[in-house]
């Protein structure tokens, strides 16, 4: 492999959506370093490995690892033989497996050490499977699926639990907050819901225990993350904005708007949640100023809607 | 292609090859030695099932189709199935690199006591201190170092740097004239998407100028440069106008290119639009640009006088008229700005000119054509380039020579129409090439130079084109120079021939204005 120096990169950036490429950014200054194919399909998803070694990227049929330090255009690891399309991924945080929900109703863990299969498993829900969250104590998985259903996996224990929020409202996705207190899960009716959580350790499944609900925006929320520091909780939305909410007391506190900004899909805080990045459908990623709501770059070069990234940072100091 | 699956057949087909490759005829001896048969009655059970191939089951063994040799190639040409294997071969390269992982359920029954472990919860840290401290991250440090560096301008050109993209890209090298010297003779190397415009590769040069840190700044306008054919020393070609910033960077072949700053006509940009325009009845009109609105009418009077070289003699002076009103004599002293009007008209004192309207050439017959012939008359038409935009020139036509033009301060200062005479004794020939449906016409004045006879296209509606052939053409019948016998001469001879090339030449002319 040439390496280059990708690998002395603290922060990592890179989005990919519908014009079937990941691009990777220089996300200071919006210079696009790289692109790869991701050929047939479609790029739903976008995480990159703890160890900063590979991106994986989920599509149809497939989940791709890219090589993040080299400038090999093509994929190094290829999953599959999933019927459907992937939703959603993510890693464990030591890089002992990765879990994957679909559109085939189904969760999967996958042994990433090769030839070791000791950590497969797969957990069948009733419908397709939105999202799936894992909770920071890396022990259970929270799901949300088309039927409006989430499904707490506790992965250990292989005991499951599942609630409803709201009659046919699909769940679009959910976040629990790096602490671990509190969760939030947003549906396409647009309405946001706010749990606390208790428990969650050794076999002690996580408790829910509801906060409130309230309406985030007029149309589909698309996604929820909590910012790093716990105190912001960011939902973007079908209706062209983004909206940053404080959690202290849920009232709202920017809201990220831009005329040519269309479906905003997908979105990340930097390490001091001073900074925000949403993906959209027009074209476009772009950085937000959390406290002014102010465009600070963009990240322009995608030919098709942007619907995913993947960001890593660093705390300096 | 052959059918593959017939064995027979490509057995056949194999040793053929071989005999009808080898030059030292090893091959053929040992080949046509063997015993056919043996294989034959082996495969014979095998041959009956696989003769549904397409092929005649009874294919002999000498009807293999004759193997033709190479037309004094070098080597064969790939054939498209060469190609396409070639690719394939590639791509499964390349698919060999890439580890498959397909799912496989676990071979046994997920059971906590084994394999419990593996799916610990781990302990979170309660209310971390650090966690109260402010924070940057390596992002925020970044941003707010960029932001004291200053950004580059050029920005949103940068997604068209081929470097970080997938698919069509054109690497060229761009020479900087407005570098240092020390630098002006390294050309920067770009690699853009193809298809971006020639606009958006300036911009991309700009970005890449800016980004490398080099002097002197650029302005952040880039409509302030163009890019111009290089050499490969970097000696910029100004022969050729600058590539049109629209055209897509596909459409040219060119890898060396010249990044030039356009020599802005900012002080000059509104002069232009004074532009007086003296028709003189029935011969043609003149337009003269004017330095600004407040020059004396008189002045202009002098102008076309001279231009027009009439002398005026006692009891013969000429005075102007607004073009729309005829009969009516302006004051000479008055100041052009006080004229409501641009367009004027030529009249000698004493006499009226005919509404302009009124004046119909139809009416002119053809001998006074020819005898008015001689006298100077100026058109405005447009010079057909092949590789550029028409540009409109003044053609003057008179009994000695053509002369042309160039009309308003379009262009740069590196390619400007140059101002051309053709002596009317060099000229050979004038004739329509075209006429367009649009009512335009293309002409064609052929003339000599030293010993090359070369040409020049203009375009015009097709009456005015009309007029100007007719009289250029009635010219060279009076002077029958020896230029023209010659052309006409050699063109009899050579009628067909040269109506061919003709045709080509005109048709390779309009490919290229394509």
């Amino acid at each position: 492999m040439n390496g280059s120096n990708t690998n002395n990169d603290p922060i990592i950036l890179a989005t990919a959506g519908y014009d079937h490429t990941v691009r990777f950014w220089q996300a200071y200054s919006g210079i696009c370093l790289r692109t790869v194919q991701h050929p047939d399909s479609q790029v739903n998803a976008l995480e990159i490995t703890p160890d900063k070694q590979l991106i994986a990227a989920a599509g149809y049929q497939h989940i791709r690892m890219y090589d993040l330090n080299s400038n090999n255009p093509n994929p190094v690891i290829n999953y599959d033989g999933i019927s459907k399309n992937v939703t959603g991924l993510g890693f464990h945080e030591d890089g002992k497996w990765m879990y994957t929900g679909g559109e085939d109703n189904a969760v999967r863990i996958w042994d990433l050490r090769s030839r070791n299969l000791q950590c497969q498993r797969i957990f069948q829900v009733n419908a397709p499977a939105n999202c799936v969250c894992l909770h920071p104590n890396q022990g259970e998985l929270f799901i949300g699926d088309q039927s409006g259903s989430i499904h707490v996996w506790d992965l250990k224990t292989d005991n499951n639990e599942q609630l409803i929020p709201e009659q046919d409202a699909s769940i679009q996705s959910i976040s629990i907050d790096p602490m671990g207190t509190m969760m939030a899960a947003v549906n396409n009716k647009g309405n946001c819901y706010i749990w606390n959580l208790t428990g969650g350790k050794g076999t002690e499944p996580t408790k829910l225990h509801p906060k409130s609900k309230f309406e985030a925006h007029s149309r589909y929320v698309l996604k929820c993350l909590f910012s790093p520091d716990s105190t912001l909780l960011a939902t973007t939305s079908a209706d062209q904005t983004a909206k940053i909410w404080r959690t202290a007391d849920l009232t709202l506190m920017t809201e990220l708007k831009e005329t040519a900004q269309r479906w905003v899909w997908d979105c990340a805080f930097s390490g001091d949640s001073q900074y925000i990045i949403t993906a959209s459908s027009d074209n476009m990623a772009r950085l937000w100023s959390v406290d002014t709501g102010e465009v600070k770059k963009e990240y322009s070069g995608h030919q098709k809607a942007v619907v995913c990234l993947a960001f890593r940072d660093e705390i300096v100091q | 292609m052959a059918m593959t699956d017939n064995a027979r057949f490509l057995i056949s087909h194999l040793r053929n090859s071989f005999i009808t490759s080898d030059d030292t005829g090893m091959c053929e001896l040992i080949i046509e030695s063997e015993d056919y048969d043996e294989y034959d009655s082996k495969s014979r059970h095998d041959s009956s099932s696989i003769s549904d191939s397409g092929m005649d089951s009874d294919t002999n063994l000498s009807s293999s189709y004759d193997i033709l040799p190479d037309m004094g190639y070098g080597h064969r040409r790939r054939s498209n199935t060469a190609q396409k294997l070639e690719r394939m071969k590639k791509e499964r390269r390349s698919q060999r690199k890439i580890k498959n992982v397909p799912w496989r359920d676990s071979s046994s029954e997920y059971n906590v006591e084994e394999k419990g472990h593996l799916f610990d919860k781990k302990q979170l840290p309660q209310e971390n201190e650090e966690k109260k401290k402010p924070k940057m991250s390596s992002l925020s440090w970044l941003l707010e170092n960029a932001a004291i560096t200053g950004s580059n301008p050029f920005l949103e050109y940068a997604k068209f740097d081929g470097k970080a993209s997938v698919g069509a890209t054109k690497k060229m090298d761009i020479f900087l004239t407005m570098a240092l010297p020390a630098d002006r003779s390294y050309p920067i190397s770009v690699v853009v998407i193809a298809t971006a415009k020639i606009q958006e590769l300036i911009g991309l040069v700009c970005w890449q100028y800016t980004n490398e840190g080099r002097e002197p700044m650029l302005h952040d306008n880039i409509e302030r440069y163009c890019l111009h054919i290089a050499e490969d020393d970097g000696e910029v070609d100004m022969d050729f106008p600058s590539l049109d910033p629209k055209e897509p960077v596909s459409k040219f072949g060119f890898s060396k290119l010249a990044l030039v700053e356009k020599d802005l006509p900012t002080a000059k940009s509104p002069k232009s639009s004074f532009v007086v325009t003296i028709y003189v009845p029935n011969r043609g009109f003149n337009k003269f640009q004017m330095e600004s609105m407040n020059i004396p009418m008189r002045d202009i009077l002098q102008r076309i006088l001279k231009r027009r070289k009439i002398r005026p003699r006692p009891g013969l002076n000429y005075n102007l008229e607004k073009q729309e009103e005829p009969g009516v004599s302006i004051d000479l002293d008055a100041t052009l700005a006080s004229m409501d009007t641009m367009e004027f008209s030529l009249v000698r004192e004493n006499s009226t000119r005919r509404h302009h309207n009124e004046g119909s050439e139809d009416e002119v017959s053809t001998m006074a054509d020819s005898l008015t012939s001689h006298q100077y008359k100026s058109y405005i038409v447009s010079m057909v380039h092949r590789l550029r935009a028409n540009t409109d020139v003044q053609l003057g036509v008179s009994g000695e020579k053509v002369e042309v033009d160039p009309v308003g301060s379009k262009g740069t200062k590196f390619f400007k129409q140059r101002a051309m005479t053709y002596d009317a004794d060099n000229i050979a020939s004038c004739e329509i090439l075209e006429e367009k449906s649009t009512g335009k016409s293309v002409f064609r004045i052929t003339y000599l130079t030293s010993h090359d006879y070369k040409h020049s296209d203009f375009e015009s509606d097709s009456e005015v084109g009309n007029e100007i052939v007719s009289k250029i053409n009635n010219i060279l019948e009076l002077r029958l120079s020896p230029v023209r016998k010659d052309f006409v001469a050699t063109r009899a001879a050579k009628h067909l021939r040269k109506r061919d090339s003709l045709r080509d030449s005109f048709r390779l002319s309009k490919y290229t204005d394509n």
